[in-house]
């Protein structure tokens, strides 16, 4: 056990069967069968090839951190953290100031080429004003931009996993106006990175990542966004445990409704499942027993790119969102409706207009027949 | 002054049905879209598994589209390769085209000046025609872009359909910021269907009644009136 080790000491080993019950749930997760669990078991007590961790934080609300550590029963966390070797994490790392950062420093040199980063949180690049303005200045840790940490520390890493919508893809200190010109993290270093978005987000899903890069020595398939595709490939809508209503056309109408309690379709409350990517029902959060529409709230679209900008107002459908039409703010039914009713009323005046004048040559027409019959 | 007019025959059969096919299609793909972007008209009642409005309206609005997406992708054959008539020139609004088209649209208002009788589609509704089709073409990338995001990229049939689907349509993703705006758009395409659909049934009826020419049965027996003589 190395030195660098000890720093997450606080953890405890856990039983032969909690760990096979964690294996079995990520070989669902990657829709592998029965079979692969014991490869799975081998792979992570492969201590040979135990990768280092290094947890960077962002701007962000570290609710990534406390989904990671809380959920699936502890055993989970613990689990992970004892069989990954997460060598450098600001939140629950024991050593602090000059420790922490040469713990750091010693984790890249030890491991160059071989660690894996996860980035948790959205990084500035504007400039703040006054005297002291540094490029990305807006977040600074221990003298060093974010943008500065994020470029030193992912050179040299086998991979990048963004967790949450924040390192992913900016999240909610992105959305206009966005004074801290943030981005997410593959935009800011331009580089490819595998994206675990959702607000927050599941970490079966991050850590279903990390078990396909220890069992295959590589990253998952992922979409254009960079999400996996084991996780991402389904919508919300797709998956639904009301899909069923939705089919029926059975909708809730209004919050505490007799049909908001018989857990009716939220699709007219402004539920964004038919426009999220993720696998929300099947992972599911708190231990694997709820997720925000089995709990009777719409999907808000967390994993989606831009969400707070294109999915809100969250308790609106999309039609029902007005959308700037070059300058003015409408939703697209009015600007339709009025589209239509001007060209009803041009038609209308344009009738009055034409029948109300004679063209001269109306009354004078006849046909062949009635030429040859004369 | 006085005018010989002659029947003549200016739409083959299959261009007639097509157009109808794509009339009904378009009717129903309103209806139902409207129906899918704000269910407010009738709600299934009883128990979930003993009703099925939304999924069969939903069917009604995707199987109206597949009618109308093969009958405009046969339409547009036809305009190329029609043995009767191929007509993809009238509909192409070059310079000849727009001038002649900017009178009739001058003629429209003022009933000023003659009209030269068309046999074929003439340069107005040619160019009106144009514009039609692109605003359904939008909507059939809008459309299967939304409907392929429901698909699972499968392998097998599946796959290789909604592949082909995610490369015809991806574009409109990128264009107009993912499914939230390619969903605010094809419900807005919505309505310029419907009003470019009201203005064409309009300018019809009103060419059909003011320049008695038959133009509206054209598309239904396939001949329209045609001068062959002026005589002052």
């Amino acid at each position: 056990m190395s030195e660098v080790k000890d720093h997450t000491t606080f953890l405890t080993n856990i039983d032969r069967r909690e760990f096979m019950g964690l294996c079995a749930q990520i070989s669902v997760v990657l829709g592998l069968g029965n079979e692969m669990v014991p490869k799975i078991a081998e792979a992570l007590e492969a201590a040979a090839r135990k990768p280092s961790i290094i947890w960077l934080h962002f701007q962000e609300c570290t609710g990534d951190s406390e989904a990671f550590l809380r959920t699936t029963s502890p055993s989970v966390a613990e689990l992970v953290l004892d069989i990954l070797s997460i060598d450098y994490h600001e939140t629950i790392m024991a050593a602090s100031g000059d420790l922490a950062e040469e713990l750091l420093t010693k984790t890249m040199k030890e491991n160059k080429g071989k660690y894996l980063v996860v980035c948790e949180g959205a990084i500035p690049l504007a400039t703040p004003p006054g005297p002291s303005g540094l490029k990305g200045g807006y977040l600074t840790i221990g003298n060093k931009t974010g943008i500065e940490i994020a470029q030193e520390v992912c050179r040299d890493a086998a991979a990048v996993i963004c967790v949450g919508n924040c390192a992913s893809y900016g999240g909610v200190q992105a959305q206009y106006p966005n004074p801290t010109g943030a981005v997410g993290v593959s935009e800011a270093l331009g580089i490819k990175t595998i994206n675990i978005p959702a607000c927050p987000h599941n970490p079966v899903n991050s850590i279903a990542t990390i078990v396909n890069f220890l069992l295959l020595g590589s990253l998952p398939p992922t979409d254009r966004f960079g999400r996996p595709l084991f996780a991402y490939q389904e919508r919300i809508h797709d998956q639904c445990t009301r899909r069923s209503h939705f089919d029926a056309g059975q909708f809730v109408t209004e919050w505490g409704s007799e049909e908001a309690k018989k857990g009716f379709c939220l699709y007219k409350m402004g539920c964004k499942g038919p426009q999220t990517y993720n696998n929300c029902n099947k992972a599911r959060y708190n231990d694997h027993t709820g997720w925000p529409i089995g709990a009777g709230h719409g999907c808000v679209g967390c994993s989606e790119p831009k969400f707070w900008d294109t999915m809100s107002p969250f308790y609106k459908r999309l039609e029902g969102i007005e959308i700037p039409f070059g300058g003015v703010e409408a939703t697209a039914d009015k600007v339709g409706l009025a589209l239509t009713g001007a060209a009803v009323v041009g038609a209308a005046v344009h009738a009055a207009y034409t029948f109300g004048k004679k063209k001269e040559h109306d009354e004078r027409i006849i046909d062949r027949e009635k030429k040859e019959g004369k | 002054m006085v005018i010989l007019l002659e029947m003549v025959k200016v739409k083959s059969a299959s261009v007639r049905v097509l157009h109808w096919v794509i009339f009904f299609s378009t009717v129903s793909l309103v209806l139902t879209g409207l129906y899918i972007a704000d269910p407010y008209w009738f709600s299934g009642t009883g128990e979930a598994y003993q009703t099925f409005v939304m999924a069969k309206i939903r069917l009604m609005h995707f199987l109206s589209a597949i009618a109308l997406d093969v009958a405009f992708l046969i339409r547009l054959y036809i305009a190329f390769f029609s043995i009767f008539h191929a007509d993809w020139r009238e509909m192409l609004p070059f310079s000849e085209n727009l001038r002649e088209a900017w009178n009739s649209f001058g003629f429209y208002w003022t009933l000023k000046g003659e009209q030269k009788d068309h046999r074929w589609i003439d340069p107005f509704d040619g160019i009106t025609f144009h514009l039609l089709h692109l605003v359904l073409l939008l909507q059939l990338f809008t459309g299967f872009a939304l409907y392929v995001s429901g698909i699972e990229l499968s392998p097998g049939l599946t796959g290789i359909w909604a592949r082909t689907l995610h490369i015809a349509t991806d574009w409109t993703l990128v264009l107009f910021g993912g499914l939230p705006g390619v969903r605010q758009m094809h419900h807005f395409t919505l309505w310029l269907v419907v009003s470019g659909a009201f203005l064409h049934i309009y300018h019809q009826i009103w060419k059909t009644i003011k320049l008695q020419r038959a133009d509206i049965s054209a598309i239904i027996n396939g001949y329209k009136l045609m001068a062959v003589k002026r005589e002052k």
